[in-house]
């Protein structure tokens, strides 16, 4: 019979979290069957896997925390204490456990209490809380019932946590260069995972900015380039936007955070361009292009004019979306993924303000709310055929969820 | 800008209508060592402008015995083969120099190893 599994995941991005993990279940080939899954707690119950499984899952997840092997799973404390666990050898050794809660703090002493009631755990060492042979959880849910008692009740022994603390590592306030427009780690490495990036990967950012997304593609063993209009922005000049500093350093760049992290070999450096006249070869070249797009609002649409000097753009926010998806339709291989931000006013989103193509199929569209009026989707889609000569992007229904948000964003609510 | 990436490009001049590949003229180029993934070099052989690669290694005096072509099912098991395309393509930066629109002649400064692609409004 197939064990099963608790993913205990962050109560954060919930949007996010079956995107990132059903991607990386996909790129490994994993058949994990979901048991039970709310976007309201972090608890999910999954079976059709293997430990090695479970590893693999955990190298890549960052929204994941740990993950549990179930020996119980009850609808209550009472319930734990009379397990048997007549299926489980004697476990020999040192030993902790951990009491994880959501929806309620559990004081200690009811965790010390509950412990000892379990009568017939089969756990024949000492316990030791610093340096235990093997760690145990009792995760409860008090997501429905706050006051009467937990609605589930697991116990299990710990199988992996996740590489989360990899999101410390390559955390924004800690990297040499950064700017106004630089993505949040944590929300760059689920971009990584969602796109299916692989080692060996090509991957192209046509917004490249500060190059916050060739880090967690590198991170994951793929090569990157990117281009971006903002000149400044690609080679480090300018000042620096960290509290404290004055002008970048030489070393303030995008290639100064590649080697600082050791992932030199994989960034194959940036163009200055403006993406309306995109420069690459109308040819399948990328397996994965990740990217960031101005939303108009902080960094507004640039364009270069006569005189050498940026200006606001002639080339609306949409313009730039469907251009997009032309542009990933020519260059994606087949099988290759396009992951993009698109910013919308929520009151006047509907799936019809997406912009499409008849070669790219949308696999996962997940909402990040900014404040109470606006949010920004990540949109995954996959190319499934080359594009002919009349394929082109559209959008089905009204843009203007997206069209004019610089304006929308900025107009005062009714 | 490595060769890599050149071979990738092409300009989007008014009245050119491939723009590809780009001339180079180079008054710096480094070599800079990367790790070796034969993998990554496999596959990108299929997506390459072989030509264009060959010819512009050759140009920039770096081809130490390219294959004239590549094989028809455009893979190759011998990993030496591999390594000097690998050095081809990824190890051999223009650092300083620049690229020209063979049909406008339009040209686009390298500096620091970022080419400047940016056109006017009118171009």
């Amino acid at each position: 019979m197939s064990k099963r599994y608790l993913v205990v995941f962050t109560q954060s991005f919930e949007d996010f979290r079956l995107p990132e993990l059903e991607s990386i279940c996909e790129l490994h080939q994993i058949k994990l069957i979901r048991e039970s899954y709310s976007d309201s707690h972090p608890y999910c119950v999954v079976t059709g896997v293997s430990d090695a499984d479970i590893h693999t899952i955990l190298s890549r997840c960052v929204l994941i925390q740990f993950v549990a092997e179930i020996w119980a799973h009850c609808t209550s404390r009472q319930e734990l204490c009379e397990s048997q666990f007549s299926d489980h050898a004697p476990v020999p050794g040192s030993f902790n456990i951990i009491l994880h809660s959501f929806g309620r703090k559990v004081p200690m002493t009811e965790k010390i209490d509950l412990i000892e009631k379990m009568e017939h755990l089969p756990l024949t060492g000492e316990v030791d809380c610093s340096n235990p042979d093997h760690v145990f959880y009792i995760c409860e849910n008090y997501t429905d019932k706050k006051d009467k008692g937990p609605t589930d009740v697991f116990f299990g022994p710990l199988v992996g946590r996740s590489n989360r603390s990899m999101i410390d590592s390559y955390s924004v306030k800690k990297r040499l260069y950064i700017g106004r427009t630089t993505m949040d780690a944590q929300l760059s490495f689920v971009m990584a995972n969602v796109a299916r990036i692989d080692r060996g990967d090509l991957v192209y950012d046509p917004f490249l900015g500060t190059g916050s997304l060739v880090i967690p593609a590198a991170v994951f063993g793929a090569f990157s380039l990117g281009s971006d209009i903002d000149i400044k922005a690609l080679h480090g000049w300018g000042k620096s936007t960290k509290k404290g500093e004055d002008k970048y350093q030489t070393h303030q760049n995008i290639e100064g955070n590649m080697k600082s992290y050791g992932l030199s070999s994989l960034y194959l450096g940036s163009l200055a361009s403006d993406f309306s006249t995109p420069l690459i070869r109308d040819t399948p070249l990328f397996d994965v292009i990740l990217t960031d797009p101005p939303y108009g609002v902080r960094e507004a649409s640039l364009k270069v004019n006569s005189d050498n000097h940026l200006a606001q753009s002639q080339f609306s926010l949409s313009h730039q979306f469907l251009e997009l998806l032309n542009f990933a339709a020519r260059t994606l291989v087949i099988g290759g993924r396009l992951v993009y931000w698109l910013p919308v006013i929520r009151d006047l989103y509907s799936p019809d303000c997406l912009p499409q193509h008849p070669a790219l199929s949308l696999l996962h569209n997940a909402e990040q709310v900014l404040n109470k009026k606006s949010a920004r989707r990540l949109l995954v889609l996959r190319k499934t055929r080359q594009a002919t000569r009349d394929d082109t992007a559209h959008v089905r229904g009204d843009e203007v969820a997206h069209g004019n948000f610089r304006e929308l964003y900025f107009a005062k609510s009714s | 800008m490595k060769l890599l990436t050149h071979n990738m490009m092409r300009s989007h001049c008014k009245g050119a209508v491939n723009g590809f590949p780009l001339k180079l003229n180079f008054s710096q180029v480094n070599i800079k060592e990367i790790e070796f993934n034969p993998d990554f070099i496999n596959r990108m052989l299929s997506r390459l402008e072989w030509s264009v690669l060959v010819d512009t290694a050759t140009q920039l005096g770096v081809n130490e015995g390219l294959p004239e072509m590549l094989p028809e099912n455009q893979e190759i098991d011998d990993e030496e083969t591999l390594k000097k395309i690998h050095h081809v393509l990824l190890e051999v930066e223009v650092v300083e120099g620049e690229l020209e629109c063979p049909e406008t002649g339009k040209k686009f400064p390298i500096s620091k190893g970022i080419p400047d692609m940016r056109l006017n409004e009118d171009e």
